[in-house]
């Protein structure tokens, strides 16, 4: 943490970031049902069902595990 | 000259900024789920030489209940990651004792539950079932690494409990939650694979 960083923009920044978690779990949940009801109208099509996966796995690479902070030298995320 | 050697070694390591360790120990950590992801990767790959098509028909209710939960319990680990790293100390605490307490209820679900109620077996009359024993493996190679991520975030806890980790040291709570995410991702692929993709066949396959 930077010593110029107000208390107020840290806990804004905090905020933030608690938000953005439950914004990434609503997406990943509204998926995952989406999946289920594609297996029923595709009779379970491994193309259209593993493209799905990609996508959940996509947004908790991206925005849970922070993939971005191996291309960068940053101490936080 | 040995006490000088490993002196020397102590000296150059102290030598790497508190930036440049972080990012080495990120590197490392993301290597080793690499190399993970290439042994769930050919268990997928089992699954659809073997299965093809097909699937047992197992408890769709189960499947999406068990998926959820651990969907939620990655999103209580990522807060835990977040508090500790603002100083949150009394946010982080409750947040891993969720993850672990989900990660406990999958474990319950998947092996309590799945693996009673599930229609094959491993073997049947002495011979090798290949329903069965691609979903026993699968799903117990990933309970496996999901008991592991429970056993690591209850040490993860009780470090934090005593004040180990704050917004300046954060690495031991980063490492365990990355690792649990990974088991999530792992999860993502699976679910389908096993509940969702192909005709479901009848029992006393």
């Amino acid at each position: 943490m930077e010593s110029t960083v107000t208390p107020e923009r840290r806990e804004a920044a905090k905020k933030f970031l608690y938000r953005r978690g439950l914004i990434v779990l609503i997406a990943l949940i509204v998926l995952e049902v989406f999946d289920y009801f594609m297996a029923q109208w595709t009779n379970g099509s491994a193309t259209i069902l593993m493209v799905l996966a990609l996508i959940n796995a996509a947004l908790i690479v991206q925005y849970y595990m922070h993939i971005h902070t191996l291309f960068s030298m940053e101490g936080e995320h | 000259m040995a006490v000088t050697t490993a002196h020397a070694h102590e000296e150059h390591h102290d030598d790497v900024s508190p930036t440049r360790r972080l990012y080495m120990n990120r590197m490392g950590l993301w290597l080793f789920l690499i190399s993970e992801s290439f042994l769930f990767g050919g268990i997928l790959v089992s699954r659809f030489y073997l299965w093809g098509a097909t699937r047992p028909q197992l408890d769709q209710a189960l499947g999406l209940a068990v998926t959820v939960i651990l969907l939620i319990s990655s999103f209580f680990a990522n807060r835990a990651e977040v508090a500790i790293k603002y100083d949150d100390h009394k946010t982080f605490f409750r947040s891993i004792l969720m993850t672990i307490l989900l990660g406990v209820l999958f474990l319950a679900g998947v092996v309590g539950m799945e693996w009673r109620t599930a229609p094959v077996t491993p073997m049947i009359d002495g011979e090798l079932n290949v329903y069965g024993a691609i979903l026993f493996f699968m799903t117990g190679m990933h309970a496996f690494h999901v008991l592991t991520g429970v056993v690591i975030l209850a040490i993860i806890a009780r470090l934090g409990r005593r004040g180990h980790f704050h917004s300046k040291n954060f690495w031991g709570v980063e490492a365990a939650v990355i690792y649990w995410h990974f088991v999530d991702v792992v999860w993502v692929f699976f679910y389908p694979a096993l509940y969702l993709i192909g005709s479901p066949i009848g029992p006393g396959h």
